[in-house]
């Protein structure tokens, strides 16, 4: 509790104008709750015979009235000292309680609604500005002392792969680390692969970062995890936020001022998906958020890749399910380890450079996006890509966000074809051919797919053009891959069958040849 | 309570279900009024039971003496720590969650984020605040939420 002086403070009063109050509706010493009358005033005019218009004045908080200072008909101008008021600030809630004073303020909507949440691991504890602003300058007292950022990391697809099974299967036999649990509560199996090299990677991005986990997994999940990748809790300790933490509007969203509500100039963020860090612009656009490094998602186990597209797919082609999930099971991934180890070493060296940067004497303006930001103008530097109006028929927001995102690697976008053309963007041959026939040019150095700028993004450097002009017919392509796929696992199904049959066959014929013996005998 | 019951009960054993059903229903639950149910101790009397027109279940008056804890506001209790965070304690004692604001918190107590796992520490170290402490503490205010 403080005793505050309560001012006369009301939106869109001219600071000149003067008023009068005509009664008070509170005695001093009683106590007033969140918009509740407090008194009536008038604003006076010198003309004769004018009626005034009575005026009321609410509350903007709740406590008690100490003492009233200012008396009725007396002149009152713009931020005068009304009276002294004992009141609570409520700036720490947890669960609609005051965490100071003990009042419950569930009935107090707009009042909760200024309140944010900081702490990764519980939604109920809710804080005001005033707190906020504490915790941040405290945050990047202890960061800069240490000489370290923040850094939020994904688990799913970024860290590792998990699928969770109904049945429990044995641990495939690859060179991959694989660990099985299962979480209270909870029938399924989980299988978590680790992506190779990551525990490398997290000893040395420590030293510069202090990490974060932001997941869309359950929280139970979520610790679980941390406890395979950090058994000792030095890495991450307590900053696990997970789905339990979040507000319901937010499952398909990550937000960055959850974490940091207040300054997000010393944060980065490392997730394999780009879409679910979408921020609004001002003007109501989208843009993908500038504190994140995409990385390439980590696969291990066999074709769950293109899970949801697969389901759709099943669902048309009507091919038994329970037969390709048993496939998908215990199928993993062989290939060369290098690779994640390249994706990771990619990653923490940006990084480093990034935080090398920002603690470099020459750096003055401290801001990380900023710092991030100059070294993806690299990557699509100089070139000049131009995006045919008619991509925009079928998808707007997608390729709104797909050039926000090429102009932040350094490429300059055209909607109007000129001589200046480098690339164009095209996800359909045909489309192409019609638009260069219709302005009678020549066509383009490249013709791209869409692809092409997501795979230069990810990979931080210009990928060569010709891989990405064949992916045209694009989800035309995916199909035939799926359903291919899904032929071979039959085929696989058929052999496996074919095989059972053959040895049947030849237990039979064993069989009758030890009966011919014994009849010979 | 009024215990609501299932057409399919009915029948030569409904007092043993009925039984069952008030464990199984009011065990675990939270009450405004009465606070956590924690183990029903006896059933005193079962009333007649009344047959809802609309759904066919009947509604039994049912009078019994249950184990409660009912935390009410200036009790002191002890509680154990399950998370510590810049903004304060999480604790809890049995089924009640309680937080300590770090307002509430003394003064010479400083968080401390860095240490594995985070804690309140005073200057000199000899005291800390951590995960799975015990401590003494005041409700300032609580009110029953959904269990």
């Amino acid at each position: 509790m403080e005793e505050i002086p309560l001012l006369f403070k009301p939106d869109s009063w001219e600071t000149d104008q003067k008023m009068k109050i005509i009664r008070w509706n509170l005695q001093e010493g009683s106590p007033f709750d969140y918009d509740t009358l407090l008194f009536e005033y008038f604003i006076p005019r010198l003309e004769e015979n004018y009626d005034p218009l009575t005026l009321k004045f609410y509350s903007q908080n709740d406590g008690t009235i100490k003492k009233i200072i200012a008396k009725p008909n007396t002149m009152i101008g713009y931020s005068d000292e009304l009276a002294i008021i004992e009141t609570c600030p409520h700036d720490i809630v947890f669960d609609n309680l005051c965490a100071s004073c003990g009042k419950n303020l569930s009935n107090n909507r707009k009042f909760l609604q200024k309140r944010v949440s900081i702490v990764h691991s519980s939604n109920d504890i809710k804080v005001s500005k005033k707190v906020v602003n504490e915790i941040t300058t405290n945050q990047i007292k202890r960061l800069s002392s240490n000489k370290k950022l923040a850094l939020i990391l994904d688990l799913d697809n970024t860290l590792i792969h998990t699928i969770t099974l109904k049945e429990d299967e044995l641990i495939p036999n690859t060179s991959f680390e694989i660990e099985k649990f299962r979480l209270e509560n909870d029938a399924n199996y989980y299988y978590v692969c680790i992506r190779p090299g990551v525990r490398g990677f997290l000893e040395k991005i420590s030293k510069f970062y202090e990490l974060h986990i932001y997941t869309m997994g359950i929280k139970k999940y979520a610790q679980k995890i941390s406890s395979i990748l950090d058994p000792s809790g030095k890495y991450f300790s307590n900053r696990i936020l997970s789905r339990d933490d979040y507000d319901e509007q937010f499952l398909t969203q990550k937000n960055l001022h959850r974490i940091f509500p207040a300054d997000d100039t010393y944060v980065l963020i490392v997730d394999d998906r780009e879409d679910v860090w979408l921020q609004e612009t001002e003007n109501n656009g989208l843009k993908i958020c500038d504190n994140l490094i995409q990385i390439t998602p980590f696969h291990c186990f066999y074709e769950t890749t293109h899970l949801n597209e697969i389901e759709n797919l099943l669902k048309n082609l009507t091919i038994d399910k329970n037969k390709f999930e048993i496939e998908k099971k215990i199928k993993c991934y062989d290939y060369d380890q290098k690779r994640e180890k390249n994706t990771l070493l990619l990653v923490s060296n940006i990084l480093e450079e990034c935080h090398k940067t920002f603690y470099s004497s020459k750096t003055k303006i401290k801001n990380v996006k900023a710092i991030l930001s100059d070294f993806k103008r690299q990557v699509l530097k100089g070139c000049n890509i131009w995006f045919p109006l008619s991509l925009f028929e079928t998808d707007v927001n997608t390729f709104k966000v797909l050039i926000s995102k090429a102009f932040d690697f350094g490429a300059t976008c055209y909607y109007e074809w000129n001589t200046k053309i480098t690339h164009t963007i095209a996800i359909d041959r045909r489309q192409l051919d019609e638009l260069c026939q219709a302005l009678d040019k020549e066509r383009p150095m490249h013709l791209v797919s869409p692809e092409w700028i997501h795979s230069s993004c990810i990979k931080w450097e210009k990928q060569k053009e010709y891989l990405f002009t064949q992916d045209f017919e694009e989800t035309e392509e995916k199909f035939n891959l799926i359903s291919d796929k899904l032929l071979k696992v039959d085929e696989i199904y058929e052999k496996e069958n074919e095989n059972e049959k053959e040895n049947e066959i030849e237990m039979e014929k064993e069989d009758l040849k030890e009966k011919e013996k014994r009849w010979k005998k | 309570m009024n215990l609501r019951l299932h057409p399919r009960f009915f029948g030569p054993r409904i007092r043993e279900i009925i039984r069952e059903k008030v464990d199984s229903v009011v065990e675990g639950s939270c009450d405004p009024t009465y606070g956590f149910i924690i183990s029903v101790v006896e059933i005193i009397s079962i009333g007649n039971g009344l047959l809802d027109d609309e759904t066919g279940f009947a509604k039994f008056p049912i009078k019994y003496k249950a184990l409660v804890f009912n935390p009410f506001q200036f009790e002191v209790l002890d509680a154990v720590v399950i998370s510590v965070n810049e903004t304060g304690i999480l604790t809890e004692v049995g089924p009640l969650v309680i937080f300590i604001s770090k307002q509430s918190i003394p003064e010479e107590m400083k968080y401390d984020g860095e240490s594995t796992p985070p804690c309140y520490k005073n200057a000199d170290e000899s005291e800390k605040i951590m995960n799975e402490c015990e401590i003494r503490l005041q409700i300032i205010g609580l009110h029953p939420s959904k269990v």
